[in-house]
């Protein structure tokens, strides 16, 4: 279903889960434009979450413009206003003086690379986007992801290198089309 | 975009998968009030139709007992018409405006 047509399935028929779909789309996109211009994660979150919280109240404004150049427009603002307000009364949070020691996280290019390996690790199959994630975000060994996924512990280690040469190649090519 | 080397591809991965998990949890918290807020709205919704079923009958009762037993009050004589045209006139208006939010009602709201 196209942005409009689930738009409409919100609006008319309730069905809220839509939203759930709408913001799996441009998530990762608000997300990287309010870091951008915050640049502090924990307000980013913050930042981000209202904006789709407003995009929602705010449906029925919506006049079938893109959806995502829209709620990217709400996000601006907030930031902007968020920027603002902390100029007027500045407060230096513990948190974000954290952040500030590591800059790097928060960069353009960090982000924009954090966005091609997410589009890369989603172009995988299901289960290598299972064996990584076992691997890496759970931290278990090749042996425990074998048991999990009734493979040797071998064969995880060989999928595991082949997935990798895939996610480096993938990455490269989608800076090159960009 | 310089060779990325072993470890750095490990972290990239590693760091791609902790803002996935992030934007994921932000999408849960966004949905639970989202649905919060879609539920009092139907609550409110449905509240009004309830008033306006139940209430609006209950004004005009009140309107129009209260215009008759003016009128068949003993003694009050013509010092009684005022008060009842009066009653008449607002069960008019509140008969008029309820015709027009009927008209308006639009089932697929609800």
């Amino acid at each position: 279903m196209d942005d409009k047509e689930l738009v409409e399935h919100i609006l008319r028929r309730g069905e809220t889960d839509c939203f759930n779909l709408l913001m799996k789309r441009y998530m990762g996109q608000v997300f990287s434009r309010v870091i951008g211009i915050v640049r502090q994660e924990e307000l980013a979150k913050d930042i981000a979450q209202q904006t789709f919280i407003r995009a929602f109240t705010r449906l029925a404004s919506w006049h079938g413009s893109s959806f995502g150049a829209w709620v990217n427009t709400i996000a601006v603002h907030l930031s902007l206003n968020e920027l603002e307000r902390m100029r007027r009364h500045p407060v230096e949070r513990l948190e974000d003086k954290c952040v500030k020691d590591a800059p790097s996280r928060c960069s353009d290019n960090r982000e924009a690379l954090l966005q091609r390996m997410d589009k890369a690790i989603s172009q995988l199959p299901e289960k290598d986007q299972r064996i990584i994630r076992l691997y890496y975000y759970e931290g278990r060994k090749a042996g425990e992801i074998a048991q999990l996924l009734a493979m040797s512990p071998s064969n995880v280690l060989v999928r595991l290198h082949r997935i990798r040469e895939q996610l480096k190649k993938r990455i490269e090519s989608n800076e090159r089309d960009e | 975009m310089k060779e990325m080397n072993d470890n750095e591809l490990d972290q990239l991965i590693l760091e791609t998968l902790n803002r996935k998990e992030m934007l994921s949890g932000i999408s849960t918290q966004v949905m639970l009030t989202v649905r919060r807020q879609h539920r009092r709205a139907a609550f409110r919704r449905w509240s009004r139709i309830i008033a306006f079923s139940f209430g609006l009958p209950l004004v005009v009762m009140l309107m129009v007992g209260a215009a008759y037993f003016t009128a068949s009050l003993p003694g009050l004589g013509a010092a009684g018409t005022p008060i009842v045209v009066a009653m008449c006139v607002f069960t008019l208006i509140i008969l008029i405006q309820a015709g027009m939010w009927i008209r308006w009602f639009k089932l697929d709201e609800y």
